[in-house]
């Protein structure tokens, strides 16, 4: 279906060789999944497929890709507009029109499709993806699921034959995520469609894809199937980790898998450490706080106390009002009704180095808060912004990551390097509430490690920490405390084990596997005493 | 009624209005804008477009009328107040700064202003009652690039709106409380960096989708242009060209009644709500 054969890619102005002589073909119907960490190329692979590089975004190719026995080299990315479905990273960004069914059809309109033949297609996509009642509905106002479907669908109805996802779910919620998941699984068995995807979240894909490509970052790819590329990289989900710590002979994929292989398996003593207990110092308390926007509830009579030392994590739908809540607590709402209190003070009457001493706050992009041209400057200005001593936010930087380098224009950083930029600026006036929405968000394995380990130090050290996430494994590794927002209320509130396993969509992979015992991370199963003859000895 | 009825509706209306040298013509033009956009507004277009020309229309009229106060060349007529003068050298004679204030320095003003508030709310009307998208659409197929420029900067605006509000927000929540000009930079750049990314992707995206590549584009569900389209446009050209005439041959309130009536034709001819595609 797709050969590529000895492609080159090298992008001008830059020394890195993003593709160095790839030879490989993807054959009709295949899922190819593409994994490798942020920077290393992925996007850039995509890209080629269509042509958007080198013919629309600039790049120098050498070498051949053909696609359905067309060579790109000769056809613009339009031209190809029949055969290959693009569905780009952030789907609101590539949308031209305002109107879902507008949006599906614009594809047919530019090709000069004929009416009657557009209604068809229209209305055989709309059922395809269930999405018959969004029809007229307004793109902006549509679930970061409900867009994606549409993105999704707009790429189905020209009948591709092959379809190209970039991180499909990196944005939603675990049950959206799963619903697009199904949704590209039986586009493969259902209509022979072929799917070359990128994703971070290899625990939702890896058991049902054909093949993987590991973009190494130096040019080199390694293709095989998900068994040898599990072996070989780094990257790698709870299942496959926790797995090759115990050193089992066949890698699982699933949680199935890993379950059939445990039934044998006689476990003698789990040595899960108990995380300390929080502090009864209440420092953020809410009492019956709702909030509406344009005369939509969107928290309804939240009741809520937090003490210091606690790490929560707030999970939900995506639109369920978590992040209203945290930007509600960090005092950039103020039209609520009820009661809030932070520290004792209402987070609305602070500004300035009050404000930042008491709470810092990452946004949902870390990048809204850079303006400087390189991240030494960032850090000079988040020093003099605050008045603190010369060099504070850089020595905070450094004991963070020590990979990032100064001269760099923040834009350039990666996902998790901007991130950590940010976490540094807001660290640097040491708030006593660090607050985080979405903080995993288009983060890698790497970056994400990263990430935890840095903020375990803080909890350490008596950070409260509240957070946003869909990240389940992120919630299992650390959070001590998790609410579930549903439709603007409080509808789960308890200790992380307790409220993880209490619901399928929450529960992390381990939880699953190890159903019987109260273990959430690979490192509950590994620190376990497991007799893995077991009953069978 | 299609988008480009409506385009070409408040253009001739507006231009019928101007064309009277009479201000009461632009001040019911604007009453009945008001009326029929909030009637028909397109419930799917992002924003209110609408709201935002009457607003800055207000804004230049009551600017204008300010400086008339304070500056302007002497007319005489009768005064309202006056204001203390400003002595200014010989070679600036005919020019005041304070002074008297004539009720005719103030009409003229206000005509002025409104020839220009009623072109810029019949702007604001038509974008409030059609279809951006739509319009484009009619046009871009032929010219390209220009089509992809307009399709992007009309779909970037919402999204510079809402970046702004959120680095409004993130600036707060890095300590930096008061708004001043100097560090305004920090407010444009993120913003900037981010629309010029989502340009990127989705000329990226047009391109991939194949805009711009077949001859003959083909609508999903063309806008009729139904013969009540016809009428209407017909009766704003008559309004257009024969306002002036009206009111020199029966007067201008006879003019007003007739004016009135036959620029409601939209209200007359598209009795329920309609839902724009």
């Amino acid at each position: 279906m797709i050969t590529f054969s000895n492609v080159s890619l090298i992008y001008p102005n830059s020394q890195r060789t993003i593709i160095d002589n790839l030879s490989f073909t993807v054959d009709e119907s295949e899922l190819i999944l593409v994994i490798g960490l942020t920077g290393a190329g992925k996007s850039s692979f995509m890209k080629l497929i269509n042509g958007v590089i080198p013919h629309h975004t600039a790049g120098i190719l050498s070498g051949e890709i053909i696609v359905d026995g067309k060579t790109t080299n000769l056809l613009k990315p339009g031209e190809l507009s029949g055969v290959i479905g693009i569905v780009g990273q952030n789907p609101l960004n590539g949308f031209v029109t305002s109107k879902v069914e507008d949006e599906i059809a614009f594809t047919l309109e530019t090709n000069g499709y004929p009416p009657e033949v557009m209604r068809k297609r229209v209305e055989e996509v709309l059922d395809l993806l269930g999405l018959q009642n969004l029809r007229d509905r307004n793109l902006f106002t549509l679930s970061g699921g409900e867009q994606q479907r549409v993105a999704i669908a707009a790429a189905l109805v020209m009948n591709p034959k092959v379809l190209v996802l970039d991180e499909p779910t990196s944005a939603l919620d675990p049950v959206a995520a799963e619903d697009v998941l199904a949704i590209v699984n039986k586009l493969v068995h259902d209509l022979g469609l072929t799917v070359i995807m990128a994703e971070h979240k290899l625990e939702r894909v890896i058991h049902f894809v054909d093949r993987i490509v590991l973009v190494n970052g130096d040019g080199q790819f390694e293709i095989g199937t998900p068994q040898e590329i599990m072996q070989k990289s780094e990257i790698n989900p709870p299942i496959v980790k926790a797995a090759k710590k115990l050193k089992l002979a066949k890698i699982p994929l699933s949680v199935r898998e890993l379950r059939r292989l445990a039934t044998d398996w006689q476990i003698k003593k789990s040595n899960k450490s108990e995380g300390s207990l929080p502090s009864d110092d209440l420092l953020i308390s809410i009492n019956d706080l709702s909030l509406s926007i344009n005369d939509k509830p969107i928290l309804k009579s939240i009741d809520l106390q937090i003490n210091r030392g606690e790490i929560l994590a707030l999970m939900g739908r995506n639109g369920a009002g978590k992040s209203t809540l945290l930007k509600t607590i960090s005092g950039q709402i103020n039209n609520y009704t009820g009661k809030l209190t932070v520290d004792g003070k209402n987070p609305i009457d602070l500004v300035g180095r009050e404000l930042v001493d008491l709470i810092g706050f990452v946004p949902q992009e870390p990048s809204d808060l850079f303006y400087g041209n390189s991240v030494a400057q960032e850090c000079a200005m988040g020093d003099l912004d605050n008045k603190l001593i010369e060099g504070t936010t850089t020595k905070i930087l450094h004991s963070l990551s020590n990979q990032i380098r100064l001269d760099l224009h923040p834009r350039d950083l990666s996902e998790g390097q901007k991130l950590i930029l940010a976490i540094s600026i807001v660290l640097a006036t040491k708030p006593k509430i660090l607050i985080l929405d979405e903080p995993t968000r288009g983060l890698d394995y790497q970056a994400k490690e990263i990430l935890i380990g840095i903020l375990q130090k803080l909890a350490k050290q008596g950070t409260t920490i509240v957070m946003a996430t869909h990240d389940v494994e992120l919630v299992a590794e650390f959070a001590s405390r998790v609410l579930v927002l549903a439709e603007g209320e409080l509808i789960s509130d308890g200790p992380t084990v307790e409220v993880l396993t209490a619901s399928p969509a929450f529960a992390p992979q381990m939880a699953k596997v190890f159903s019987n015992q109260n273990w959430l991370t690979v490192n509950d199963v590994i620190s376990a005493d497991i007799d893995f003859k077991g009953k069978n000895a | 009624m299609s988008s480009l009825s409506w385009w070409l509706w408040s253009i001739f209306l507006a231009t019928a209005a101007i064309r009277s040298q009479n201000t009461l013509f632009g001040l019911l033009l604007i009453l009945l804008l008001t009326f029929v956009v909030s009637k028909y507004k397109n419930t799917n277009n992002w924003g209110n477009p609408f709201k935002l020309t009457l607003q800055l229309a207000l804004a230049a009229t009551l600017i204008r009328l300010f400086f008339a106060v304070l500056i302007g060349t002497p007319l005489p007529g009768k005064i309202i107040f006056s204001l203390p003068q400003l002595e200014l050298p010989n070679w600036l004679a005919g020019i005041r700064v304070g002074g008297d204030v004539t009720q005719e320095r103030m009409f003229s003003v206000f005509t002025e202003s409104l020839k220009f508030a009623v072109v810029l709310i019949a702007f604001g009307a038509a974008s409030a009652l059609s279809s951006p998208i739509q319009v484009i659409k009619l046009i871009s197929g032929r010219i390209y690039l220009f089509g992809v420029t307009l399709i992007i900067s009309i779909s970037v605006l919402p999204q510079i709106v809402h970046s702004f509000n959120r680095v409004i927000a993130a600036r707060r929540m890095r300590g930096l409380a008061k708004l001043k000009l100097s560090n305004f930079r920090s407010i444009i750049t993120p913003v900037l960096e981010e629309s010029i990314e989502r340009a990127i992707d989705l000329s990226a995206a047009m391109e991939s989708r194949g805009f711009g590549y077949s001859k003959k584009p083909t609508r999903y569900r063309p806008e009729k242009f139904e013969n009540q389209d016809l009428i209407i446009i017909s009766i704003a050209v008559y309004l257009l060209i024969f306002t002036p005439i009206l009111i020199k041959t029966i007067g201008v309130f006879p003019a007003l009644a007739l004016f009135a009536i036959f620029a409601s034709a939209p209200l007359l001819l598209f009795k329920s709500k309609r839902v724009h595609v």
